[in-house]
This record gives C-alpha cells, structure tokens and sequence, in this order.
C-alpha cells in the first residue's frame, strides 16, 4: 500500500483534521471520473461522490486494504448499484414514466444513447466527445472493467471481487470492451 | 501451444515485471495479438482517456468540511485501538463465570447425592458389623429381651 496514503489515514485516525485533505485531491479524478461515467450526469456523480466519501469516513478505521483508491471504488461501485435498484423501484411504482408527473419522458428516453448516432458524426463532434459516446455503449460490467483499469492500477483480482465474478469472466468483459472500443473508433484510432 | 485469447489474458494481466517470454514469442509472429497488446498501451497512454473530471466546488468544500467534522478524538482513537483486546477479555470474563456458575452447583449437588448414600450404606455396614460380633446365645438373648409377642 502506499505509504503516503497510510501515512495520512493514520494522521487522521489519531485525530489530524486536515490529513486526509491531500487524498482528497490525489483521487478526485480518478474516482469522479468513474463515478461520473457509471452515471447519467454531474449532478448524479455530484451526490455519489460526495456519499462515497461519507461512507470512506464513517468505514475508515476499518480500513485494511492494500490500496485506498480500489477501496473507494468498491465503495463507489456498491452505492452505484444501490442506488440504481432504489430507482428501478422507483421507476416500476411510478408506472413506467422516469421523472414523475411532468417530466413525459420515458425511461429509455433518459438512457445513454445505445450507439453513435450518424448525424452526430455528420455534426463532427470532438474526438473526446466521440470517446465518451463510444464508452457509454458499452455494457455496465465491460464498462466499469475497462474504467477501473484505465483510471487506477487495480488488479483483475480486486475487480473480480467488486463484482462478484471470475477473474477470467472480468478478463473477457476486457477483450470485449476493448473490441468494441477499437471498431467504434477505428477512423479516430490513429488519432489517439 | 497458447491459444490467442490466452495470451490476451496474460497481456491483460501484465505487471510491472513485463510480460513472459512465451508471450512476447507468440508476439513475434501473431498480428492479432500485437494489434491488442499496442492498443491497450495506446488507450492508456492517450490523453482522452485520462481522468480529468472533477466534482463540482461546492461537493469538495461539502466533502472537506465532513472530513474535518468527523476527525475522531484522540480517546476514541485509543478505545479503538484496544477495543479488539478488551472484548476479548470481556468475553473471557463472562465465559469463565458462566462456566463457574454452571459446574459449582452441580459439583454440590453430587457431593450430597454420595453423602446421603454413603449414610445408607454405613448404616447397614454399622447393622452387619453388630450382628457379626455377636454369638448367636446373644442375639437369641436379645430377641428373647425385645420380643413384643408378634412375629
């Protein structure tokens, strides 16, 4: 584990207020950019990081992990999946409509988009932009492996344990992801 | 002989000390597997894929000012810290008084079981030693003296 993370959570463990501050900053990207494309917008990934957070402070004296950013994606990941069940209940009490009342549209219409559409590559979006469209398509288990691994060094091992799989089931949602990646962007590719 | 999709896996699975030779052989010859392995470097290494969103200013400050709010106190930390060696004492304490109060009880009760038996028996050890000990003109004596006329 890293020391500089150990280190900081044992100040705060022993009462340093502002220990923890540091890993705060070091992992804001990593852990708001997964969070950020495991959801649906800013404000969603907003109030999960701020949740995971809460959940890292109220946890973290049982902490024993070999490193700090795997445990809070763990963390992110749970709260991800609780919170989706919590809206898919939502959803079905609210017959069906997404929103509520005045909001018409339908779940699907609130979906991430299933693929690139052909008028936003006549519209000539942004090579990141196209990226982030290809992500998206990807199936929720390809896309949070291919995210955990592009976002921080966390093994296959820990993966498979997130997601209560095999580590080979993990390593073939790679090969899938990274498949899928490579022919959706194949005119951006050179460009990478 | 590894399959491709096997020596995917142990591209995927490449650590710090590099991939094994068997895989950079295989490399040598297979395009499929050198495409895979050059795109994985390529995804890691380019700039769009890079984490560079961040939180909203607002969520930080929220998360910074939690921190700060729930620092634990030094006493708390130091409860912690021996809270897994006092349990343990605590419950070795009630373990050895519930075995105590359980055995002591049962221990008592034998002991008066034995005595009441061991009473019984020395009566009738007493009863045998005192007929033993007398001729039978003694005990014939003796019956004659207590004899109440019923049989």
């Amino acid at each position: 584990m890293d020391s500089f993370d150990t280190d900081a959570i044992q100040a705060y463990l022993a009462g340093d207020e502002n220990a923890l501050e540091p890993l705060v900053e070091k992992y804001k990207r990593p852990l708001y950019s997964f969070i950020l494309k495991m959801t649906e917008g800013r404000e969603d990934a907003d109030e999960i990081f701020q949740e995971t957070w809460f959940r890292v402070l109220k946890n973290i004296h049982k902490f024993q992990h070999t490193n700090f950013l795997n445990w809070m994606f763990r963390i992110a990941h749970n709260y991800v999946i609780d919170r989706a069940r919590r809206n898919k209940r939502q959803v079905s009490m609210q017959g069906g409509s997404y929103g509520g009342e005045d909001d018409e549209r339908t779940l699907e219409d609130r979906l991430p988009a299933s693929g690139i559409m052909p008028s936003e590559e006549v519209s000539g979006f942004q090579l990141g932009e196209r990226i982030a469209r290809a992500v998206e398509t990807l199936s929720l288990e390809q896309k949070e492996v291919f995210l955990m691994r592009m976002y921080s060094d966390i093994s296959f091992k820990e993966i498979a344990k997130i997601q209560h799989c095999s580590i080979n089931t993990c390593l073939a949602r790679m090969q899938y992801a990274l498949g899928n990646l490579r022919s959706m962007l194949k005119d951006e590719y050179e460009n990478l | 002989m590894k399959t491709c999709e096997q020596i995917k896996n142990q591209i995927l699975l490449e650590d710090k000390e590099g991939l094994p030779s068997e895989v950079l052989t295989h490399l040598e010859y297979c395009e499929s597997c050198r495409e895979f392995h050059g795109m994985i470097a390529r995804f890691k290494t380019s700039p769009l894929f890079a984490a560079k969103d961040e939180p909203s200013l607002d969520v930080l400050n929220e998360v910074k000012r939690e921190i700060r709010r729930r620092v634990p106190s030094r006493s708390l930390t130091v409860w912690r810290r021996w809270r897994p060696a006092l349990v343990m004492a605590a419950s070795f304490v009630v373990l050895l008084a519930f075995v105590l109060q359980k055995n002591t009880p049962q221990t008592a009760n034998v002991g008066i079981v034995l005595t009441e038996m061991d009473v019984l028996d020395s009566q009738e050890q007493v009863a045998n030693a005192m007929n033993d000990s007398f001729s039978e003109d003694d005990l014939a004596f003796n019956f004659v003296m207590t004899y109440d006329g019923t049989l």
